[in-house]
């Protein structure tokens, strides 16, 4: 394990490296300049210099480069352009909204996911679960967006029930939070379960023929005690490395979902640093994904060990 | 106040401030008209308390009003400091901070007294020494500042409440652009080494009637009533100027930049105050539950011509062409909200403004003669199966749509486009790069101005390479009036040799809206200025 985690974190020293350096490169290649941007087309080219230079946009790019890459070492992601702010607290702020709808959302995706199909397992006759099992395929055929537009219409504009949008932090409120959460968390919720109940689907039923059931129904156990204590964590292992990609993928942002529902995640951060050029931030967000993508995927790793010994003891 | 306001559609928040900040000439904020329902008896007296919640398109990203142009820092920033002077709803500007000036007899020496009593929110008292620190950095970095910057020849304070200003030259619109934005009076110690990027929040310090309370990046600014405000004595003269009450307790700027969002939060009361894009006015206007009304001030619609050698425009007959060869009604169409929001007018300034409004060059800006536009075309070398290179942006889809359009009548008389569409921001590099790899541009520009100086046909010239001789003597004429007589007539003159010229090519006039709870009382649709309103719930 030790020797596991010492890899990985080797690993994601090269991952930041080479991920910081090619978006270092990337950003600076894009057309568009960030001084011109923020002073318009009436601005005189001295102060359009002026201000590429206080933003150290100036100088050749392997220099830029270099003291980039040395602050970094330093923990100094640099002063973001359009916010006035260091990059990490304005990266952080806009983490915990994207956190919070992703911990959420996987958490009751994962739990819809495990109830429907061993549902459907156990008692494969009975209409809802297997309406529930096949609408799966639905669920993540409708775009998420299109799902966010009628529930704000239908349980917002019409209803009332909630917020059409609007975001307050879960730690400063929980009370207030909740109703904000709803509508983002539900579209979310029906295009990853779908994903969910259908690649656990696909495995419990690839475990369902395995003779080690058949001891287990021998020894008396019941067909849910066999389900559970049996089938589940066998064919958890897909379910875990699907919903681990998941999750690291809303890292990134849920940029649409983000958009509609007024929500200041990272997704928006990112859009809009990159549609102002914002070169310190663009490199601060990515860097910090990349991140949340490794560590992701070692909790990935680790979390097979805990589930299969087979993987503890190889 | 700034320029770009129209949210057209999804995913402009990112844009927002790129646009916002790129296209803004600043200047002064006018009163519009506003709804009946808004001013009607039934708003009662004013009521003290409340928060008034507001939705933004964009994080302001900045509160200091010289680094940043953007629209929304200039509409929180208008409740946060003030200026000597300030516009009044028909843009002419009246004493805020000053409480009297003198003009010497050969025009070039201005003597401004100070009020007394007038603190900052940190509770420090107005100087001399700050109005000249901020007037300073005005005139060094604001665009409208570098205009005038060339006629001062000394600023400085004389004791703690009287500031001299000398010119080189007399200069007619002094006060009128000390009353546009980027003028605002700051505590000189807080303009200590600020960078060329702006001051953080710790320097949004004013003397206006709100104070700022907190800013969470991203999500929402909050103004707090400033409870040492000095207000002045006279009337509420509309617009900025005059006396304000702060009834609201505090005010809260969200940001919304999703224009569903925007309209759903304003449908179940989420939020008070909006301006949204054009596409939702029609939807708005016929919802019961809110009042929508134009504000103050327009947007200049307009296409660019690049006047640099290389180009198809730099001879002035190929842009009378182009001219000519606009359906410029189509084109208005694609800008959307109708005319209650589109005024096919080809004056640089809006009409909110009385003493800078001008239609004259009017029949050059309604011709239409494609015919006679292939003719001159011919005559500048731009013949059949030429290219032009139309450089545009999806930013704001009217943009694109007005290329579009474009290229369909170029089309017609055989000329063949190029269009290359970008992002805001690459829109201006690629322009910027290659000063003569383009033809022609799109834009739109704030037209609530308070003095030609400020006016796109003036400061565009290192953008398109439009400056020129007689312009630059027709504003320096404008300087040297001394009645708003003899004011009006220069700028007839500037306005008809504009047309003439066509440094740009005038669309259309874009009217700004607002959309707000009936709950909103005393709002007189400026912008987002919200003393001497209240809520009545």
């Amino acid at each position: 394990m030790a020797a596991l985690l010492l890899r990985r974190l080797r690993d994601l020293v090269l991952i930041l490296l080479i991920v910081g350096t090619m978006m270092f490169f990337v950003v600076r290649l894009m057309p568009g300049d960030p001084a011109m941007a923020i002073l318009g087309p009436t601005a005189r080219p001295q102060d359009v210099e002026a201000l590429r230079q206080s933003m150290g946009l100036t100088g050749s790019l392997w220099n830029q480069y270099l003291s980039w890459l040395g602050n970094v070492v330093q923990g100094d992601f640099g002063t973001s352009i359009t916010y006035h702010a260091s990059v990490i607290p304005v990266v952080a702020e806009h983490f915990l909204p994207t956190l919070t709808l992703a911990v959420i959302s996987t958490a009751v995706s994962f739990v819809v996911a495990v109830v429907v199909t061993f549902w459907n397992a156990v008692a494969p006759r009975n209409p809802v679960a297997a309406l529930l099992t096949r609408l799966s395929g639905l669920g993540m055929a409708i775009p998420d967006f299109w799902i966010a537009l009628i529930l704000v219409l239908v349980f917002a504009v019409t209803l009332r029930w909630f917020p059409s949008s609007g975001y307050v932090s879960i730690l400063s409120d929980p009370a207030a939070a909740a109703p904000t959460l709803v509508l983002p968390v539900i579209c979310l919720v029906i295009g990853q379960s779908a994903l969910f109940i259908l690649t656990l689907r696909e495995s419990v039923l690839g475990e369902l023929p395995q003779t080690y059931l058949r001891t287990a129904r021998v020894k008396g156990l019941s067909e849910r005690q066999v389900m559970l204590g049996h089938v589940l964590p066998n064919a958890l292992m897909p379910l875990v490395t699907q919903l681990g990609s998941n999750f690291a993928m809303m890292m990134g942002g849920i940029v649409i979902i983000e958009s509609i529902f007024v929500i200041p995640g990272l997704g928006s951060l990112l859009l809009g640093a990159v549609f102002t050029r914002d070169f310190p931030l663009v490199q601060g967000v990515t860097l910090f994904v990349a991140l949340m993508f490794v560590l992701v995927n070692l909790l990935v790793d680790l979390s097979y060990a805990l589930l299969d010994p087979k993987v503890r003891v190889s | 106040m700034n320029v770009l306001n129209s949210r057209p559609r999804r995913l402009r928040a990112g844009l927002a401030a790129a646009v916002t900040a790129g296209v803004l000439l600043l200047a002064g904020c006018g009163g519009g008209a506003a709804p009946s329902a808004n001013t009607a008896a039934d708003a009662g007296p004013p009521v003290r308390g409340g928060n008034l919640i507001v939705a933004v398109p964009t994080d302001p990203q900045s509160l200091d009003m010289v680094a940043n142009p953007g629209q929304v820092t200039a509409h929180i920033g208008n409740l946060l400091y003030e200026k000597l002077f300030e516009v009044d709803k028909e843009f002419a500007a009246r004493p805020m901070l000053v409480e009297t000036y003198e003009t010497s007899s050969d025009r070039l020496t201005y003597t401004f007294e100070l009020r007394k009593g007038v603190t900052f929110h940190d509770g420090s008292p107005l100087t001399a020494e700050d109005v000249v620190a901020s007037l300073q950095r005005w005139l060094k970095s604001h665009v409208t500042g570098q205009q005038v910057a060339p006629d001062v020849v000394t600023l400085k304070a004389k004791g703690d409440d009287t500031v001299l200003l000398k010119l080189k030259e007399p200069r007619y619109p002094l006060i009128d652009e000390l009353a546009s934005p980027g003028a605002e009076i700051y505590a000189a110690k807080n303009l200590e080494g600020v960078p060329a990027t702006g001051f953080t929040d710790k320097g949004a310090i004013g003397t206006g009637p709100y104070k700022l309370a907190s800013w969470d990046i991203g999500r929402q600014v909050v103004l707090e009533r400033y409870g040492n405000y000095k207000s002045r004595a006279d009337q509420d003269w509309g617009g900025q100027a005059g006396a304000k009450q702060a009834y609201l307790d505090t005010i809260t700027y969200k940001v919304v930049a999703d224009q569903d969002a925007l309209v759903n939060g304003l449908q179940t009361g989420q939020w008070q105050h909006a301006m949204p894009g054009n596409d939702q006015y029609t939807a708005l206007k016929e919802n019961a539950s809110i009042v929508v009304g134009n504000v103050a001030g327009a947007n200049q619609n307009v296409i660019i011509p690049n006047h640099a050698k290389g180009s198809k425009f730099a001879d002035v007959r190929a842009r009378q062409a182009l001219n000519l060869l606009m359906d410029k009604p189509a084109m208005n169409a694609a800008t959307g909200g109708g005319p209650d929001l589109t005024a096919a007018v080809g004056a640089m300034v809006s009409e909110d403004n009385p003493a800078l409004y001008s239609t004259v060059g009017d029949e050059v800006y309604k011709q239409h003669d494609p015919a006679k536009a292939k003719e001159l075309f011919a005559q500048a070398g731009v013949k059949a199966g030429d290219t032009v290179r139309i450089v545009t942006s999806n930013s704001y889809p009217q943009f694109a749509q007005w290329a579009v359009l474009l290229q369909d009548q170029l089309a017609q008389i055989d000329i063949k486009t190029k269009i290359d569409t970008y992002d805001f921001p690459t829109m201006l590099g690629t322009i910027n790069k290659d000063p003569g790899g383009w033809d022609l541009t799109t834009l739109f520009f704030n037209a609530a101005l308070t003095s030609p100086s400020q006016m796109p046909a003036v400061t565009l010239g290192a953008f398109n390479g439009s400056a020129s001789p007689e312009i630059a003597a027709l504003v320096r004429e404008y300087n040297a009036v001394t009645s708003p007589v003899q004011a009006k007539e220069v700028m007839d003159k500037l306005q008809a040799l504009v047309w003439e010229q066509l440094p740009v090519i005038t669309l259309s006039q874009s009217r700004l809206y607002a959309a707000w709870s009936p709950e909103l009382k005393g709002y007189d649709g400026f912008y987002r200025v919200f003393w001497n309103s209240w809520l009545k719930r």
